[in-house]
């Protein structure tokens, strides 16, 4: 069997999925997405829920971190706009969920093209340290309006009335009141599974996309050698404001997810510095500079989580940490360990085993 | 030789950082057409020309026009968009794209599709994509890289890098190309294959190009006229042969004492 077909057009060379086990692989991942709501527990569940939520934010850090070179430290300030936009706006406003999700993009993208001119000016652990600031800068905004966001005591999140208009007037009640769908069964869990595998999905489309077409070689020759990328017509200044414009929009809507999840959001935690250095660590293991590296990182780091809680509990000295602090040092365990071992990530493991499987039997 | 109306127009420009003065009143005429060669001592001020050139730099005095507009102030990338290509000293490819990306990377200033259709890969996107990469196969073919246009920049061999960061300058389809060096570190059969696609880049496509080069024997050989650069001062401008042969030339280049008879000289193995 050809590895590959024959390509005739350039048409068919830009195809996502040009071979055939591309296509086997295809059908598997998308048969994997729909069925896993019915196997996963309760509990599992949550965390493919939470995984999404990772994949659109860790794409949207891909975006301009591994893309354009822009050390940022501010994703969490992105999330928190995101995710409070959704809230605000859906408690004070009545704005239906599927419109938060994209305004809460564009409210943090707001904020990010307010961000992005400094960018012109600092690069590296500058850039980095200014974008610190800005998560400081949102959370104190945030603090300031408590009568709109609930200050420190947090606010809770519509979930009920955008999942179940004119239903059950308990929020438990209503919003975790199943929907029949064809003679299935969909739990409130199940129904924001699917909402959150299409976002993580177009997410991910969207940054291949970016990947295969001019505005992205564009970031990556800025990220490489701003020089070189100049004189070959490319404006640094222009692609990575707009590197910052769409992945704070994804960010933001990263956010709004988080929100949507959580059903009652407070500002810090979780939206604070820990966050963005969460999903900094989330590219570096995934591989940083690939789209294919933020989703890998993704579901690695949030289904490690969980197990190593459950495997810390057992042991007395980490029994001792709270949940957070376990997952702290999983984290930093996991970046130190990637770092000293496989710096390209796990995307650097697919590319090694692929090979290795492309000249099978033939070791060199 | 016939060159109608010089394309590039360097006139009285003057650099300096902190006093060190790197470029002092250089005036060129580069013709359409032609292959302009540059050559000097290290420091003598050849990259900074071309820095100002391509809008890296702004001179402290003096204009830069092609085809009679201005280009002083303004930014390389709308230099490039003017029609103005240029490779660099030290290699200014982007190692992790792949050898295809980067000639796409060429088409830059002449795609016309937005980022929101490329972030959803629209139609004029995915049509934009395949149009250019007509033509990129086109310096494909004609720098001979079928074999690498998929490898990242990267991993490939410092000759074929070399023809990459030039392939990629055509792909602009510039009126002026800039070639910093283009030679260095190559090896003969590498450097023989270059002087002839320095030479058909302009019989074939007419695009005219500045050349700043250390192996005298391949400047001699190649170029219509030359411009010799010492301590940012122009101290000679004619033929090729008469460059050889130019008292300033054998003084700044090749040293005081030797035989002014540049012929004999070995040339670091350019012929």
């Amino acid at each position: 069997m050809p590895i590959r077909p024959l390509v005739t057009r350039y048409e068919d060379d830009l195809a996502l999925f040009p071979t055939r086990w591309n296509k086997i692989g295809l059908v598997v991942g998308v048969a994997l997405l729909l069925l896993a709501p019915f196997v996963a527990n309760r509990y599992w569940l949550d965390v493919l829920n939470l995984t999404a939520v990772y994949v659109v934010g860790a794409v949207a850090l891909v975006i301009l971190t591994g893309f354009t070179g822009q050390i940022s430290l501010g994703h969490a300030g992105f999330m928190a706009v995101g995710a409070y936009s959704a809230a605000v706006l859906g408690n004070h406003l009545g704005l239906p969920f599927w419109l938060v999700l994209p305004v809460g993009g564009l409210a943090a993208a707001g904020v990010g093209l307010i961000a992005g001119p400094f960018a012109l000016r600092l690069r590296g652990l500058y850039l980095a340290i200014i974008t610190i600031g800005l998560v400081f800068v949102v959370n104190h905004v945030l603090r300031s309006f408590p009568s709109l966001t609930g200050g420190v005591q947090g606010t809770s999140v519509p979930m009920l009335w955008w999942f179940e208009p004119g239903g059950a007037t308990d929020f438990l009640g209503g919003y975790r009141a199943a929907t029949r769908l064809g003679g299935m069964r969909l739990e409130s869990d199940v129904k924001i599974y699917f909402l959150f595998a299409a976002l993580a999905v177009f997410t991910a489309w969207c940054g291949v996309n970016l990947r295969r077409s001019n505005s992205g070689r564009a970031m990556m020759a800025v990220r490489d050698h701003d020089l070189a990328a100049a004189v070959l017509g490319v404006s640094p200044a222009r692609y990575k404001i707009i590197a910052f414009g769409i992945s704070s929009f994804f960010a933001g809507v990263a956010g709004a997810m988080y929100a949507f999840k959580s059903a009652f959001i407070t500002i810090d935690p979780p939206f604070n510095m820990a966050m963005s250095v969460e999903f900094i660590a989330i590219i570096v293991i995934g591989g940083s500079t690939t789209v294919l590296g933020a989703v890998l990182g993704a579901f690695f780091y949030s289904v490690a989580r969980p197990l190593a809680e459950s495997a810390a509990n057992r042991v007395d000295l980490l029994d001792a940490l709270s949940s957070s602090q376990q997952s702290l040092l999983v984290l930093a365990l996991l970046v130190i360990g990637f770092m000293l071992v496989e710096p390209t990530g796990l995307r650097g493991i697919w590319v090694k085993v692929r090979l290795y499987f492309s000249g099978w039997p033939f070791r060199y | 030789m016939t060159h109608p109306a010089p394309l590039l127009h360097v006139d009285g420009v003057t650099l300096a950082f902190a006093g060190l003065v790197a470029l002092d009143d250089v005036s060129l005429e580069v013709p359409e057409g032609s292959l302009f060669a540059v050559i000097g001592p290290n420091g003598a001020g050849k990259s900074s020309l071309f820095n100002c050139i391509s809008g890296a730099y702004r001179p402290r005095s003096g204009d830069i026009r092609l085809r009679g507009k201005s280009l002083v102030g303004v930014p390389p990338h709308q230099v490039a968009a003017r029609g103005v290509a240029r490779t660099f000293q030290n290699l200014a490819v982007f190692d992790e794209l792949t050898v295809l990306s980067n000639l796409m990377l060429g088409r830059h200033h002449l795609m016309r599709a937005g980022w929101l259709s490329d972030l959803l890969w629209l139609r004029g996107t995915r049509r934009q994509e395949v149009a250019h990469r007509e033509k990129v196969e086109q310096v494909i073919d004609f720098l001979r890289l079928e074999k690498y246009r998929r490898q990242p920049a990267a991993v490939l061999p410092y000759g074929v890098k070399k023809l990459v960061e030039v392939g990629r300058a055509l792909c602009m389809e510039p009126d002026l190309l800039l070639l910093d060096e283009p030679a260095a570190g190559l090896n003969q059969e590498e450097t023989e294959a270059l002087a002839h696609y320095l030479l058909e880049i302009k019989e074939t496509f007419g695009i005219t190009q500045v050349l700043i080069e250390h192996q005298l024997g391949l400047v001699l050989d190649l170029a219509d006229r030359i411009a010799v650069l010492d301590f940012g001062r122009k101290v000679a401008e004619d033929e090729p042969a008469a460059i050889a042969r130019h008292p300033a030339v054998v003084e700044a280049y090749i040293g005081v004492g030797s035989s002014s008879e540049i012929d004999g000289v070995p040339t670091g193995g350019a012929t």
